[in-house]
């Protein structure tokens, strides 16, 4: 008999103890109840249907809700919880693998929202049925046969919460994985990123059941097919993901490959909404803004970059790629996709005698905003890395959203507010030609802020270098 | 296996270097750790012991250098060396929630143990540290001393044949500490090897047979604590000043490390009474006034102090 999963057990003596076993379906049964009353009220006279299509509801209502609202705060919990009260180190000694370990927290420590799942999904799938067998409800609201809405639902609800607590557990690890102690504020951080951008799925996940067919790489795609085969797919990579960082926490070697994988699968998938040059354009900006997230989330190590120094002087090509940061592997990886995109813009640009020379002169204008806007990444990167090395290191991250604020935000305005359009592009990558100064190209500016960056970044790190204790001390004396 | 790695030696660390972002916290620290020792590893607050110990648990990844445990890297595969290890970490990793067999139950389970395998190394570790009348209650009811029990025997329930120990009396009383010192007395019978991390100098004095001194993040001191040892401290006691003891001393093949003081003169000598006789014959048929000639066995405080004055210059 194959065993069952150590952390998994552990969270179901923790978690499912018979007085929660029963309270989940009682409250459960109260809000049916709450449902049954409010259909069968005189005034609105709504009847079997109406309470059938409510219970539904509920079913895949309450499912989501309690997913976000639940099951995300106690995926992301899950490791920083471990970390607070320093068990953390205990699991990283044991010998279970990174796999094993990845599964068995990412549902261990949500076995009790699974389990409220579970009986959600079992009023939606019942209601469904009756609906449609008695009164024909599903096939005419949905315009598909019974068994097409329940796989949607089942399917479709199950990735959406593998996607949603995988993610936050994975954001919640990456950004308390560098620091001693977990922090809550990290939590919810993590927590409030996924639950909005889970709303967002969700709500096109509703959108889509009754909405007209999706175009996706010219291909005319079932909308609700689509919706729920994307949530299938990113929930993998969630889960991939969260297996990676798995790794990185148990010391595991890795190759910093999967986050760049992730953002060109990404931007492939954006692309296929976008027509024409604009599809090459979206997948290289995907790419490109792509590298912001690892690179806010684990945050410039110094040492990490001090031993890719070291291997890069010695020559050591496949060390060098272990400690390079995914940000920066990410960044290589968009310059590719970015030159791509910039040369087909000036390609369809020359390749249309027809257009005007309006035209051309706009796909070149959109080439050099590209590479300015790679341009603008890399100095905000660059200066990610400025403020890590400075002596409030723990502080880089506010310190470099306070820059980032200044330069996207303050400095912009200001120029807008005096009326100097023509500056824009020293900020901001401008596409609109009326905004900008022509005589100056716009990669210029950011290029000229990017090598700034990078001379103080030289300086800083001689001088990190140059102070760092060396405790070459006598003993001191002992207690005994 | 790597040839220059002697397989005798349970832990080889070899020009271990760690950085913090602002710290070198060791530097090029390398030793070798007998098997079946003790090894008590001391240094003031901030030496670097802590990191050590979790570089050579894989808990953290070195600047440079390497851990060999057994004679494999341990950073190579950080879950095979981990099944050769036990560490006890200075804030033991108790889940406060689950009673004390479910907590010795997750820990042999975590370490691949399963179905009889997991009860038998179970039960024996309860039996081992004593814990028989504590098993059904939840971790976080138990007093210090009974946690401090329940997170050893968490450390060894998947039988390592290499413990590391941070800290591992600290906050015990004077009974619990003197049964910690039975119970890893116990454990290094059974053939396991311990490193035991302390600043507390009284503690380790009772069951170390090595002593590893670290300060500032480098290692200045590895040896053997006397007994057992190819040599021995002597202490030769004198009945009237001799000017050149020490110089006679250091003539005599074996002898070294002479530290010869008015009627005293001490120095490192090969164990065994064959040697004693003949040096004794040796100084009194050269007119030095022997008054007596004794084996001294340095404790921790003495070898610690011997490190310290060195370092400062005295002889």
């Amino acid at each position: 008999m194959r065993r069952l999963n150590p952390e998994l057990r552990r969270y179901l003596w923790l978690e499912l103890s018979p007085a929660r076993l029963v309270a989940m379906p009682v409250v459960i049964a109260a809000l049916m109840l709450l449902i049954g009353a409010w259909a069968f009220q005189p005034g609105l006279a709504m009847g079997g249907p109406g309470l059938l299509e409510g219970m539904a509801t509920l079913g895949s209502t309450g499912f989501a809700l309690i997913v976000l609202f639940w099951g995300a705060r106690l995926s992301a919990n899950a490791v920083v919880r471990e970390i607070a009260g320093r068990t953390w180190d205990q699991q990283r000694l044991s010998s279970a693998g990174a796999w094993a370990m990845t599964w068995g927290k990412l549902f261990g420590s949500t076995v009790f929202v699974w389990y409220g799942c579970l009986l959600f999904l079992l009023v939606s799938g019942v209601s469904l049925i009756f609906w449609q067998a008695f009164y024909g409800g599903v096939s005419a609201l949905f315009d598909a046969p019974l068994w097409a809405v329940l796989v949607q639902m089942v399917v479709g609800l199950i990735a959406f919460a593998v996607l949603v607590m995988a993610s936050v557990m994975l954001i919640a690890m990456t950004a308390v994985a560098r620091r001693e102690t977990g922090r809550q504020l990290d939590v919810s951080i993590a927590q409030i990123v996924v639950i909005l951008v889970a709303f967002a799925l969700f709500t096109s996940f509703g959108d889509s059941s009754q909405g007209a067919p999706v175009v996706w790489w010219g291909m005319e795609l079932h909308a609700l097919w689509f919706v729920v085969a994307s949530l299938v797919v990113f929930a993998a990579w969630a889960v991939v993901g969260l297996w990676r960082r798995m790794r990185v926490e148990l010391q595991v070697r890795n190759w910093p490959l999967m986050w760049p994988l992730f953002a060109v699968f990404a931007g492939l998938w954006a692309a296929g909404f976008a027509d024409g040059v604009a599809a090459v354009v979206v997948a290289a900006v995907v790419v490109l803004v792509a590298g912001y997230v690892p690179a806010v989330l684990e945050q410039p190590d110094p040492v990490r970059l001090r031993r890719l120094l070291g291997a890069l002087r010695q020559g050591d090509g496949a060390t060098a790629l272990r400690f390079m940061p995914l940000w920066l592997v990410n960044h290589m990886v968009a310059l590719v996709a970015v030159v791509i995109a910039a040369l087909v813009l000036l390609g369809e640009g020359v390749k249309g005698p027809e257009a005007g020379i309006e035209q051309i002169d706009g796909l070149a204008f959109a080439a050099g905003t590209l590479v300015a806007f790679y341009l603008f990444v890399t100095r905000d990167l660059l200066l990610l890395v400025f403020a890590a090395l400075g002596r409030g290191g723990r502080r880089a991250f506010a310190t470099w959203l306070l820059w980032m604020a200044v330069l996207y935000g303050l400095a912009p305005m200001i120029l807008a507010a005096v009326g100097f359009y023509p500056s824009l592009p020293i900020f901001v990558p401008v596409w609109d030609i009326p905004f900008a100064n022509l005589a100056i190209p716009p990669v210029v500016w950011p290029l000229l802020q990017a090598i700034a960056v990078l001379l103080l970044i030289r300086w800083r790190w001689r001088r990190f270098a140059a102070g760092r204790l060396d405790h070459a001390s006598v003993p001191k004396p002992l207690s005994s | 296996m790597d040839e220059a790695t002697p397989v005798a030696a349970a832990i080889t660390v070899e020009n271990l270097i760690f950085d913090y972002p602002t710290l070198r916290a060791l530097h090029g620290v390398s030793f070798a750790v007998e098997r079946c020792s003790v090894t008590a590893l001391v240094g003031p607050n901030g030496a670097g012991k802590t990191t050590l110990l979790r570089c050579m648990a894989a808990l953290d990844t070195p600047f440079a250098g390497r851990v060999l445990i057994e004679g494999k890297d341990a950073h190579e595969d950080p879950r095979a060396s981990h099944r050769r290890l036990g560490y006890l970490s200075d804030f033991f990793g108790l889940y406060d929630e689950l009673t004390v067999t479910r907590c010795l139950r997750h820990a042999a389970a975590m370490h691949g143990l399963q179905g009889a395998d997991e009860r038998l190394a179970v039960e024996r570790v309860i039996g081992q540290l004593d814990l028989g009348d504590l098993a059904s209650r939840p971790a976080g009811e138990l007093s210090r001393g009974q946690r401090q029990r329940l997170a050893i025997a968490q450390a060894i329930v998947h039988q390592p044949a290499i413990v590391l120990l941070d800290e591992p009396a600290s906050g015990l009383d004077p009974l619990a500490r003197h049964k910690l010192s039975d119970l890893l007395l116990g454990l290094r019978d059974e053939g396991m090897t311990l490193i035991v991390s302390s600043h507390i100098l009284a503690e380790l004095e009772d069951y170390s047979s090595h002593v590893l001194v670290m300060d500032g993040g480098r290692l200045v001191e590895h040896r053997a604590i006397a007994g057992g040892g190819e040599t021995v401290t002597l202490a030769l006691e004198l009945a009237t000043p001799c000017a050149d003891l020490a110089t006679r001393l250091a003539a005599i093949a074996g002898v070294e490390d002479v530290v010869a003081e008015e009627l005293v003169a001490v120095f490192r000598a090969p164990s065994g009474a064959a040697f004693r006789h003949d040096l004794l014959k040796t100084l009194i048929g050269g007119d030095v006034p022997v008054a007596g000639l004794a084996e001294r066995r340095l404790g921790l405080r003495d070898i610690y102090r011997e490190v310290a004055r060195s370092d400062e210059g005295q002889p």
